[in-house]
């Protein structure tokens, strides 16, 4: 087990799958001499040639549609979009080929890409490179959606999606890239689906993805020295969702407060306090907390960035009030 | 849009005075249907669930456990199917309308509508007075607006005093009721007159009525003696209320019923008039009810009189007290060899002792004497005189 960093638990997925299976082919904006933006790719073309590790032009419709392509007939792309704000580029591909061939075929093809991007905010990067689009990915039917937040669902993750016979959008974050974690070594697979339980806790559950689980882990350090025992769920893969574990860590804490980094309104925070509702209805002693972005474009200046997402001090006093509802 | 009131006098019929209300079996709220049990009363003789007169919501209960309701008194209201409870006259005016509780039972029935108010309280504080039988209007909330939380349910139930449980309590109705009963037994001035019966047509009788396929038990036959023996001494059939002796019309019989909870004493309907399969029906059927804890107002006819049989349990003999404002109660011993003399002659006969115990501001030791001759007339003749 080696202490790697994020981006470089990517990597070794990434060399690990192209060296097990030759059809796996990576491509992107600057992702073959320049090593791509985050060195998630570095070195790669030089072991695996131009052909297998192919930089493209800066039009992120053809990226996906080359995934959408070449996967049917029978590679395995990872394809990277720069920025998550790019995404919508590749909108009609996913929606309007990737999610609805292998249906409107019946089945006579299947989709076996990843679509590798990272967003988030924080970073000074501006309105236009900031932003946390996930829950428009999520929406669609017959599109897998993963974002991990450790360097071992990384890589273990991102080995399961290459291997995933189902479109992935796997979603980094680009400032999770320099955090550093144990990741196993050799082959690594962590299940797509399966939430797991970040911090266990008793009073209160936070559900989490992505950078809010290390917000939410920081949270529930406070509010340990305040008493209150938090238990983290990070819920790894946004579609397909991992209900069962979230629904029975609120049974246990009868609270519950939901993070996302990406707008509140119509986000993906909706999906899940819905599904609390539908399910742990009869055992929550407070409404289901929902934390999201302002709806509003991410602004340039850091302050003011940092003032519209969520971060630990909100999430505490989000479950703070959810289980001193009353009592303040 | 109906409120129907719901009183002990619809339920339970006119053999009643009074009765103590034991539990509810609903709580406000639920939805409840025609027939299904709503509360358990202690009547003079035993207890008795309360059938709901119409489907509907109890909307709110009126006479709490333990207290006695009279004859008429008003036990609970119900809200019948498309009752329009917002508008019930508990609702403050002005206020908005309060959800309609979902007829349906399940966990959507909670318990938590009264009288049109729904208390706010969040779902686990909901399930666990439920689970717990607390009554969420009765908490104070300590969420925001009032809102009743888990910890207020946790705290009250913390603070509760633990209840005996309900089996508990119901096995020990029949126990209570008795305790009451023979506490105004002793205030009545009693005698009692015995005599000896033989057993011989008796277990003729029985035995011809097996062979027959149509069995009966000696009980049955005792019961059915009784009953055209109290014809022939009406004095008997009677009760005794408010100073004055009050004659029956019917012969009603009363069954004095061991049971695992204690003593219960339901009666047999019209017994004069009954065959001995009828007797035999209808005693099976009461001693299953009594057992089971099942007794209604229909098992507890207004009678006079008494039987009990310790005899089935080997007693020999015994003296029993009237069961007021009954005037009469006969005890029946086994039925054992013993050595008797007929016409001048030692013989081994079945015989038993019958023992008749009477109010005696009602009747004396010559009706009691003239009921146990009579009783023993028909007994010793049974295959003639009782065979149907």
């Amino acid at each position: 087990m080696a202490e790697l960093r994020y981006a470089e638990a990517l990597h070794a997925a990434l060399l690990g799958e192209m060296r097990r299976d030759p059809s796996v082919v990576v491509f992107g904006e600057d992702v073959g001499v320049y090593g791509g933006v985050f060195k998630v790719t570095r070195d790669m073309q030089a072991e695996f040639g131009p052909e297998r590790v192919r930089d493209t032009p800066i039009s992120e419709q053809v990226i996906a549609g080359m995934a959408v392509g070449a996967s049917m007939m029978g590679l395995k792309p990872v394809a990277e979009i720069m920025y998550i704000d790019f995404l919508p580029l590749c909108l009609d591909q996913l929606l309007n080929q990737a999610s609805v061939l292998p249906f409107v075929w019946g089945d006579q093809v299947t989709l076996p890409f990843v679509l590798r991007t990272q967003g988030g905010a924080g970073a000074g990067a501006g309105a236009q490179h900031s932003k946390s689009l996930e829950a428009m990915v999520a929406h669609i039917p017959g599109i897998k959606v993963v974002m991990p937040a450790t360097p071992a669902d990384a890589k273990g993750l991102l080995a399961a999606a290459i291997r995933d016979p189902n479109p992935v959008v796997f979603i980094e974050h680009k400032f999770l890239y320099n955090t550093r974690g144990p990741v196993p070594d050799g082959e690594h697979l962590v299940e797509i689906g399966k939430a797991a339980i970040a911090r266990p806790g008793g009073d209160v559950t936070i559900v989490a993805s992505s950078r809010m689980v290390l917000e939410s882990l920081k949270a529930a350090e406070a509010l340990a020295t305040e008493g209150i025992s938090a238990e983290v769920v990070d819920i790894r893969t946004l579609r397909p969702l991992d209900a069962a574990t979230i629904v029975e860590s609120v049974r246990r804490t009868h609270r519950c407060v939901v993070v996302n980094e990406g707008w509140r309104f119509g986000g993906y925070g909706a999906e899940l306090a819905a599904t609390i509702g539908e399910f742990a209805f009869g055992w929550l002693d407070a409404p289901v907390a929902r934390l999201g972005a302002l709806d509003m474009p991410v602004p340039y200046s850091q302050p003011l960035e940092l003032a519209t997402i969520p971060d630990a001090a909100r999430i505490a006093a989000a479950a703070r009030d959810a289980v001193r509802a009353g009592h303040g | 849009m109906a409120e129907l009131e719901f009183r002990l006098s619809g339920a339970a019929g006119e053999y009643m005075e009074s009765a103590t209300l034991v539990e509810w079996l609903a709580r406000p709220g639920d939805a409840v249907r025609a027939g299904q049990p709503l509360a358990v009363v202690e009547t003079a003789k035993a207890a008795t669930e309360l059938p709901s007169p119409a489907d509907g919501t109890l909307l709110r209960v009126v006479a709490t456990p333990g207290s006695e309701v009279p004859l008429d008194g008003l036990l609970a209201v119900i809200a019948t199917q498309g009752a329009d409870v917002a508008k019930s006259p508990a609702t403050p005016a002005g206020a908005t309308a309060a959800p309609t509780p979902d007829p349906r039972p399940g966990p959507a029935a909670e318990p938590a509508v009264q009288a049109g108010v729904w208390t706010l309280a969040t779902p686990i504080a909901r399930r666990l007075a439920r689970e717990g039988g607390l009554d969420l209007a009765s908490l104070r909330g300590s969420g925001p607006g009032g809102r009743v939380q888990e910890r207020d349910v946790r705290d009250a139930l913390a603070a509760r005093v633990p209840a005996p449980a309900k089996r508990e309590r119901r096995d020990d109705l029949y126990r209570r009721g008795m305790a009451r009963r023979m506490g105004a037994s002793a205030a009545v001035p009693q005698f009692s007159v015995s005599l000896s019966v033989d057993g011989g047509a008796l277990d003729e009788l029985v035995a011809a009525r097996r062979e027959a396929g149509a069995p009966v038990s000696a009980n049955d036959v005792v019961m059915k003696a009784v009953a055209l023996a109290l014809r022939a001494v009406p004095r008997f059939n009677a009760r005794w209320e408010d100073g004055a002796t009050v004659a029956l019309g019917r012969v009603n019989l009363g069954m004095a019923v061991a049971t695992s909870h204690g003593l219960a004493v339901p009666v047999v309907a019209d017994c004069d008039r009954l065959s001995l399969s009828g007797i035999a029906s209808a005693s099976f059927r009461l001693r299953r009810r009594a057992i089971g804890l099942r007794l209604g107002p229909a098992d507890m006819a207004r009678a006079g009189f008494t039987v009990s049989n310790l005899g089935l349990l080997g007693a020999e003999e015994f003296v029993a007290l009237v069961n007021p404002p009954e005037v009469g109660i006969l005890a029946v011993g086994a039925f054992v060899p013993t050595p008797v003399a007929r016409d001048g002659q030692v013989v081994v006969r079945s015989v038993a002792r019958l023992s008749v115990s009477g109010d005696h501001r009602a009747v004396d030791g010559a009706d009691a004497a003239a009921l146990l001759v009579e009783i023993r007339r028909l007994l010793e003749d049974a295959p003639r005189l009782l065979a149907d």
